[in-house]
C-alpha cells in the first residue's frame, strides 16, 4: 500500500513538473504578447499626440498587468534620472529584468525613443513590435506543440522511476 | 533654482563639470553656454566668449542636451525646434543650429545638429530702477523695450511685470517661451508679482486674444514682438484700452522693422526703453514717444 501511494505521487509530481514547465511556457508567450501590445500602444500615443516619454510611460505604468506594465514604471522611476543618465541607459537598465529574448529585441530602441521625430520613433517601435508579435507567436506554437507532451512525458518519466523503484 | 544651475544641469558629464567650474562672478555675468561640435565648450560672460577647457564636443554630447532639454521627448518638441530653439525647464532657451529640412510650411527639422546655445535666464531686481520714474510718469503707459539680441530684454520685461505687479496693476503674460516667467509646472519659477496672470507656450498671436477674453488685464506683456499676427493682437488689445508692455530685437540706429514699427507709427506705444551695453554694462534709457 506503502508503495502504492509512493509510486502515485511520484507520477504525481512528474505531472505537477510537467504543468510548471507548461505554466512558464504560457507565461514567456503572455508576456512577450503583453510587450507587444505596449509596443503597439506606444506606436499610436507617439504617431497621433507626441506624448512626451515621461507622461506616456507613467500612464502606461499603470495598464499593463505584467512586464510590459513593470518596464514602463522602470523606466518611469529612471527618468527622474534623466541629465545623469542618458535615455539609452535607462532603458538598457530597464530591461534588466526580462528574459534574453526580450531584452535582445528592445534593447535598439533605446537609441531611437526620444532622440528623433515622431515618425521615426514609431517606425522604430512598429519594426520591434513586429519582431515582438513573431517571438509571441513562436512561444504560443511551442506552448501547443509542447504543452501535452510535456506534462505526459513528465507524468510517464516519473511513473517509470516509480515501477522501477517498486 | 538659479539660471546658471538651469542651464548646466543641462550638459552631460565633462561638459556639465567645466561650467560648474567657472566662478561666482563669472556665472553671475554668464549670459548663454556654447557648444559646437569638434569645438571646445564655451561661456558667453558679458559679451564675451571664454572657452571652458574641454575636449572636443561631440555629436553625443549635443543629443544629450537635446534630451535632457526636451525630457528624452524631441518629437514633442517638434514644434518649437522648427523656430530654431527649445524651451527647456528653468527657463533655459536652447538655440539649435544644423542641416535644416526645409517644408512648405517652413523649417520642419533640424538634423545633423552642429551647434547649440543655452541661454542663460536671470532675474535682476532692481534693474529697472533708473527708468522706473520715467515710465511711470503721470501713470504708466505702453512701451517697447529695444535691444539687439541678448541684450537683455527678457530680465527687463521680467522685472517691469513684477514691479507692476507690485504696484496694483493686473498683468497678464503672453509667455510663448516660458522664458518670462518659467511657469510651466503651473507655478511661475521666476517672480513675476502678485497679480500676474501667466498664459505659457500659446503663439502670442492667439494667447493676447485668450488673455483679453478670460482674464480681464490692465496690461498685457509679450517678449520678442516679430510678426504682423502679434502686432495686431496687441493693436486690438491698445484699442480696447489695455496697456502693452512689449520687446523686439532692433538698436537706435535701427528701429525694429516690421510689425513694431506699424505699432510705434500706428501709436500704441507711447514710451520706448533702449538697452545698450558697454563693456559688459547694461544701460537702460527711457523716452517719451
Amino acid at each position: 500500500m506503502t508503495r502504492l501511494m509512493g509510486a502515485l505521487l511520484l507520477t504525481a509530481a512528474g505531472a505537477l513538473a510537467g504543468l510548471g514547465a507548461v505554466g512558464r511556457l504560457r507565461e514567456r508567450a503572455e508576456g512577450r504578447e503583453e510587450l507587444a501590445a505596449l509596443l503597439e500602444r506606444m506606436e499610436f500615443e507617439l504617431g497621433r499626440f507626441s506624448a512626451p516619454l515621461p507622461e506616456l510611460f507613467g500612464r502606461l505604468a499603470g495598464q499593463f498587468p505584467g512586464p510590459a506594465g513593470a518596464l514602463c514604471r522602470r523606466v518611469s522611476e529612471g527618468l527622474l534620472s534623466l541629465g545623469d543618465r542618458s535615455m539609452e541607459e535607462i532603458w538598457g537598465q530597464a530591461l534588466e529584468t526580462l528574459p534574453a529574448t526580450e531584452r535582445r529585441l528592445l534593447l535598439p530602441l533605446g537609441q531611437v525613443l526620444g532622440r528623433y521625430g515622431a515618425e521615426e520613433q514609431r517606425m522604430a517601435l512598429a519594426a520591434c513590435r513586429e519582431a515582438m508579435e513573431r517571438a509571441a507567436a513562436e512561444a504560443r506554437d511551442a506552448l501547443r506543440e509542447r504543452g501535452r507532451m510535456t506534462v505526459g512525458v513528465s507524468a510517464a518519466a516519473a511513473g517509470l522511476l516509480a515501477v522501477l523503484l517498486i | 533654482m538659479d539660471g546658471f544651475v538651469s542651464a548646466a544641469a543641462l550638459l552631460p558629464g565633462e561638459l556639465r563639470r567645466a561650467a560648474e567650474a567657472l566662478g561666482r562672478s563669472e556665472r553671475a555675468v554668464c549670459e548663454e553656454l556654447r557648444l559646437r561640435r569638434g569645438r571646445e565648450a564655451s561661456a558667453l560672460l558679458a559679451g564675451r566668449e571664454y572657452g571652458l577647457g574641454t575636449g572636443p564636443v561631440t555629436e553625443r554630447d549635443l543629443r544629450a542636451v537635446l534630451e535632457a532639454a526636451t525630457g528624452a521627448s524631441l518629437h514633442a518638441a517638434a514644434q518649437q525646434l522648427r523656430r530654431g530653439y527649445l524651451s527647456a525647464p528653468g527657463g533655459v532657451r536652447v538655440g539649435v543650429c544644423g542641416t535644416a529640412v526645409w517644408g512648405e510650411s517652413g523649417m520642419e527639422n533640424v538634423r545633423e545638429i552642429s551647434s547649440l546655445a543655452l541661454r542663460v535666464p536671470r532675474a535682476v531686481p532692481g534693474c529697472a530702477d533708473g527708468i522706473w520714474p520715467a515710465l511711470t510718469a503721470g501713470g504708466f503707459a505702453s512701451a517697447l523695450i529695444v535691444s539687439p539680441p541678448g541684450g537683455g530684454k527678457t530680465t527687463l520685461l521680467r522685472e517691469l511685470v513684477r514691479r507692476l505687479s507690485g504696484g496694483g496693476w493686473r498683468v497678464a503674460v503672453a509667455d510663448e517661451r516660458g522664458e518670462i516667467a518659467d511657469a510651466w509646472s503651473g507655478l511661475p519659477a521666476f517672480d513675476v508679482g502678485p497679480r500676474t496672470d501667466v498664459l505659457t507656450g500659446a503663439p502670442k498671436a492667439q494667447a493676447v486674444g485668450l488673455l483679453l477674453r478670460a482674464m480681464g488685464p490692465q496690461v498685457i506683456a509679450v517678449d520678442e514682438v516679430g510678426d504682423s499676427g502679434e502686432a495686431a493682437a496687441l493693436l486690438e488689445a491698445a484699442r480696447g484700452g489695455v496697456r502693452v508692455l512689449a520687446a523686439a530685437h532692433g538698436c537706435r540706429e535701427e528701429i525694429p522693422a516690421g510689425p513694431c514699427r506699424e505699432l510705434l507709427r500706428s501709436g500704441v506705444f507711447r514710451r520706448l526703453v533702449w538697452i545698450e551695453s558697454c563693456r559688459g554694462v547694461r544701460r537702460y534709457t527711457a523716452e517719451e514717444l
